[in-house]
């Protein structure tokens, strides 16, 4: 049987952790994005927030939940290219 | 109705034609470059990020999105722009979550993606039959938006528009529209945003906006004229249940992630970095489109209840046609009419592509093994007799137009999304597992999907009093149905040592490390990536919890 580079494992364990936080967080930060509003259920009173004609919901949907999202994710995919480099030169573990 | 052309639409028709001329032609010169069936689909995984965004544009704005948004906010008002944009996030989640694994595993539909994953035919045959039903139900819509812009053309009433204008796109579709499908697309996602933004600019300045060259954030000085007409036009996101952004969450949301034509995108770009940044490029573009549905919408609403005029809800499809004609004239008609062609045709080509190959290749050539003669004849034949059954289906289409495309994402999202994220992210996924949560997510979906077009909804008392909020979206059952039932399935099969041995479980661990693209070298048979059940049981658990409160 080849022996283990127990090194080269654990350093590959570790991308693949980093890799799993980064994916399971950020989609979930994106659902919460999205249902923003639903959290805003338990204030009522932002719907009296006008600026520049429009109440607060519209604002959150139209600027957080579109290219606010947007930016997020296009900082997560810079770390997720990062990520598959350092996969793609993982180090042999046997 | 207060809207009425008389004869036939001259300049709309020559600039539909003209559009069709030059898909044509688009198709013929990318087919010159076209050498192998993947270049055929896929355009040789060569596009460039630009290229790609209106393409994956194309995908996601179908006819039925084009004027269908500006339509359902007569029925939902404000909680419009909470689903639109929970169809846009998706398409991110997906990005992220499992755009690279699909794109290196090389399949292009869902139905391939089980197959290769999961390695098991039945699993396979279970995903064309409901790629089938998405498809056809996505169909219908497009094919009532193209009824609707052949009525406004020739001045006829729907059905024979429908007709008429069902068959041109089924022709056009069977014998040249699925020439370079990519390149096609890029060209049609291209003209939808133009077609699009231009109107709705000249539409919100005829009203009276006070910033219309952004017209998605000019319009508030004219809010208070739509509270007056609409009090509940923004409360209603206060009024609307939990349970119901539960609903939209796990029926938008999950949905867009796993539509058989949109998981197709992933596989043209050049390298998956290329493809994240096409992804997101689109994004910006779907969300644009979004906002400016939302901001035309707003003007339908303005519009009609100043001037008093009172639309049938089964005519609002065409409020973005009225609004053109009304407030801007000849030119703006025609760009609209001309962008709904264009997003009718390519998702219309998309959906009978996808139901030709299933029938084809997938069902048929599944029983028996066809020549590469037979598969040319018996392909178009195929697309031809599912766009005719399609045009039969549209004779008693749904009241709003975007309502079919709903049931097909909510379809979507119970079938597919479980399998492409569980699949993907967990070696214990198995093919007894996803048997069992498509089964169980797809007859949920499309049960409730029946009931859902029908008002009572829902054949139970306790379920019918309660508050799924003004448009119910059944994923709130099916879609968590989908994820435990495959989770505890896999869990309990892997344990039974008679089915665990039935599944080829050295290649599919190794395939999942190669699909997040670990190098043959960093490959170990006893790797312990990917493999935890602890992760699965968590959200197979949530999953449950979600579903109890969604029927409780």
């Amino acid at each position: 049987m080849a022996e283990i580079n127990r090194g080269a494992t654990e350093a590959n364990d570790r991308i693949y952790k980093k890799e799993l936080f980064v994916v399971v967080a950020s989609s979930v930060i994106c659902m919460l994005v999205a249902m923003g509003m639903l959290f805003m259920l338990a204030f009522p009173g932002l719907l009296d927030v006008y600026i520049w004609g429009y109440p607060f919901p519209f604002w959150y949907q139209v600027t957080i939940a579109y290219p606010g999202v947007i930016l997020f994710m296009f900082w997560i995919i810079l770390i997720l290219t990062k990520i598959d480099n350092q996969k793609a030169n993982a180090e042999r573990e046997t | 109705m207060g809207f009425e052309r008389e004869g036939m639409f001259i300049p709309g028709i020559v600039t539909v034609v003209g559009l069709i001329v030059l898909f044509i032609v688009t198709g013929y010169l990318a087919q010159r470059i076209t050498k192998a069936s993947d270049d055929y689909y896929m355009a040789g995984h060569s596009v460039g990020p630009f290229i790609n965004a209106f393409a994956i544009v194309s995908s996601y704005l179908s006819l039925a999105t084009f004027i269908g948004f500006t339509a359902f906010i007569w029925g939902i008002q404000s909680l419009l722009l909470i689903m639109s944009q929970a169809w846009m996030i998706g398409y991110g989640v997906m990005i992220i979550a499992f755009s690279g694994p699909i794109r290196r595993l090389g399949t292009y539909t869902a139905a391939g993606y089980i197959y290769e994953r999961f390695q098991s035919n039945l699993a396979r045959l279970l995903s064309v039959i409901f790629m089938i039903f998405i498809m056809i139900m996505y169909a219908v819509s497009q094919m009532k938006g193209i009824a609707h812009v052949f009525e406004l053309l020739l001045d006829i009433p729907y059905l024979p528009a429908l007709f008429i204008g069902g068959l041109i796109v089924v022709v056009y579709v069977t014998f040249g529209g699925m020439y370079g499908v990519t390149w096609n697309q890029a060209f049609q996602g291209f003209t939808c945003v133009i077609a699009m933004l231009i109107p709705v600019m000249a539409i919100i300045k005829a009203l009276g906006a006070s910033f219309w060259a952004i017209p998605f954030w000019g319009y508030g000085n004219m809010t208070s004229a739509m509270l007056e007409a609409f009090p509940k036009f923004f409360s209603i996101l206060y009024t609307a249940s939990p349970k119901w952004y539960l609903g939209v969450l796990f029926s938008m949301l999950f949905g867009t992630m796993s539509v058989p034509h949109y998981l197709s995108r992933v596989t043209s770009a050049k390298t998956i970095a290329e493809g994240r940044k096409g992804f997101l490029m689109g994004l910006v573009m779907i969300g644009l489109v979004n906002v400016l549905t939302f901001a035309a919408g707003f003007a339908g609403v303005i519009y009609t209840q100043t001037q008093g005029i009172e639309i049938k809800a089964v005519q609002a499809d065409k409020l973005l046609f009225i609004l053109s004609d009304v407030f801007v004239g000849n030119w703006a008609l025609s760009m609209v009419l001309a962008g709904a062609v264009a997003a009718g045709m390519s998702t219309i080509a998309g959906a009978l592509m996808v139901i030709g190959t299933g029938i084809a290749h997938d069902i048929i050539g599944g029983i028996r093994e066809l020549t590469e003669k037979q598969k040319k004849i018996l392909a178009p034949f195929t697309i031809f007799i599912s766009g005719l059954a399609i045009i039969f289906i549209t004779i008693s289409p749904p009241t709003f137009a975007l309502a079919s495309v709903i049931w097909a994402i909510i379809l979507s999202a119970s079938v597919f999304t479980a399998p492409l994220i569980m699949g993907v992210w967990w070696k214990g996924a198995n093919k007894y597992g996803v048997i069992a949560g498509m089964l169980a997510g797809g007859l949920l979906a499309l049960f409730f999907n029946a009931k859902f077009a029908h008002p009572s909804f829902t054949w139970s008392p306790v379920l019918a009093a309660a508050p799924y909020g003004p448009t119910p979206f059944p994923g709130v059952f099916s879609v968590p149905a989908s994820f435990f039932v495959l989770i505890f399935v896999s869990m309990i099969t892997n344990r039974i040592p008679s089915l665990a041995a039935k599944i080829p479980r050295e290649k599919t661990d190794k395939m999942i490390e190669f699909m997040h693209g670990w190098p043959d070298h960093a490959i170990r048979k006893d790797s312990k990536r990917y493999s935890g059940d602890a992760g699965p049981a968590v959200i197979g658990i949530i999953m449950l919890a979600f579903f109890l409160f969604a029927v409780l």
